[in-house]
């Protein structure tokens, strides 16, 4: 769930009008973009590790509020939302396994409410906003939300053509960096990345 | 007794020692000497929880330094719990998480946890049944409703050490599956 809300939120200051500078930059960036698809570094920041854990993932979303979240590594694990529900398919041993996951019309909603923002519809906003040092700073709104996330920072990229280093720090004191090494605007033949009816049958 | 029949009846008896003190080896062998990882050695395990109708992905990160194993265990929405155990078994951190009252993480976290690192003291040991493969490593614990199946050992080069592949952990009310070891460090990596 967090994975979402950050994606979203993340993809949605490139789409928001709000009035901050960097947000600006970021958002007539993201005006013709309909479609992205990146690599991105995952580091996690646990004060039980000595540590941090890296890994690698995909991710692919669009202007529709789709997105398809792939770890790659340290494990396999794909997340997909087809813009109303929300599947999760793990990797065990050699096969797929496709999750029921609880919670699933909360997701939903939270889904799209956040979509809403992806649309620059205000209304119900997760996130206020505002730019500290260079950053685009996201704090909760709801004292919900504000159980899993302390705070989201956003550092873009020099040129503002997008974020660069994604931070989310939570609740309980761990943090979770992503960084993105690649970023492919509008790429083809995306249909396939949101077809969740190939691992559906690995129940 | 000539030379050779003395020679052949040492090696018996030393073939008999040796089996004695593998069968001793194991019957000892699921305690913390086995399943208790080295210490500086951290990893993570991936799972799923199933409870109900319902699938929750889960990773476990585990940590061995001074002489305890520390377990975070964490799902899509935040900790589960946090879980700190002795090399001599005994539970010295136990906390829930936002969604998971401490209560759950003392009876099936830790529980889990202990078995997982070898801790039986935990079950009724007049209904706890224990299977080995041939070399004398679990492969099954159970106890009444309650069964953990270690399966697909291999061997950690590094530490010269095996571990289980996979984990099935089944409850009355809960199953979890926790998949492959991906050590994240060994003890040199300092």
């Amino acid at each position: 769930m967090k994975n979402l809300i950050l994606i979203f939120a993340f993809i949605s200051v490139s789409t928001f009008a709000f009035s901050g500078e960097i947000a600006e930059k970021l958002r007539k960036s993201a005006e013709k973009i309909s479609s992205v698809s990146m690599k991105v570094l995952q580091t996690k920041t646990m004060s039980l590790l000595d540590e941090p854990v890296r890994g690698e993932a995909l991710i692919v979303a669009d202007s529709k509020g789709r997105v398809r979240w792939q770890v790659l590594s340290p494990y396999e694990s794909i997340l997909i939302f087809d813009g109303k529900n929300v599947f999760q398919f793990e990797k065990t041993g050699e096969k797929w396994k496709s999750l029921n996951i609880p919670f699933s019309e909360k997701t939903g909603e939270l889904v799209g409410q956040i979509r809403k923002l992806v649309l620059g519809d205000f209304s119900g906003a997760l996130f206020d906003m505002k730019e500290v040092g260079g950053k685009i700073l996201l704090t909760p709104k709801s004292s919900d939300l504000a159980k899993f996330i302390l705070k989201i920072e956003v550092t873009p990229k020099e040129n503002f053509k997008h974020p660069l280093l994604i931070e989310i720090f939570d609740a309980d004191g761990d943090k979770n960096s992503i960084e993105i090494v690649k970023f492919s605007e509008n790429p083809k033949n995306l249909e396939d990345a949101f077809d969740v009816s190939n691992f559906l049958k690995y129940k | 007794m000539k030379i050779p029949s003395l020679l052949v009846y040492c090696k018996s008896l030393k073939i008999a020692l040796l089996a004695l003190a593998f069968c001793f080896q194991a019957e000892k062998s699921f305690s913390m000497e086995k399943l208790f990882l080295p210490d500086g050695v951290s990893c993570l395990r991936r799972g799923v929880l199933s409870f109900g109708e319902s699938d929750l992905a889960i990773t476990s990160y585990i940590s061995v330094k001074q002489n305890k194993a520390l377990m975070l265990l964490k799902s899509p929405a935040g900790t589960l719990a946090k879980i700190e155990i002795s090399k001599g078994g005994e539970i010295l951190v136990c906390e829930g998480g936002t969604f998971f009252p401490k209560t759950f993480a003392e009876k099936f976290a830790a529980r889990d946890f202990m078995l997982i690192l070898g801790f039986t003291k935990i079950l009724d040991s007049k209904k706890t049944k224990f299977k080995r493969d041939e070399f004398g490593r679990i492969i099954l614990l159970s106890e009444c409703e309650y069964e953990i199946k270690f399966s697909g050992y291999e061997k950690i080069k590094e530490l010269n050490f095996f571990i289980p592949a996979k984990i099935e952990i089944t409850d009355k009310n809960y199953k979890l599956e926790l998949g492959a070891v991906h050590i994240l460090k060994m003890p040199q990596e300092k």
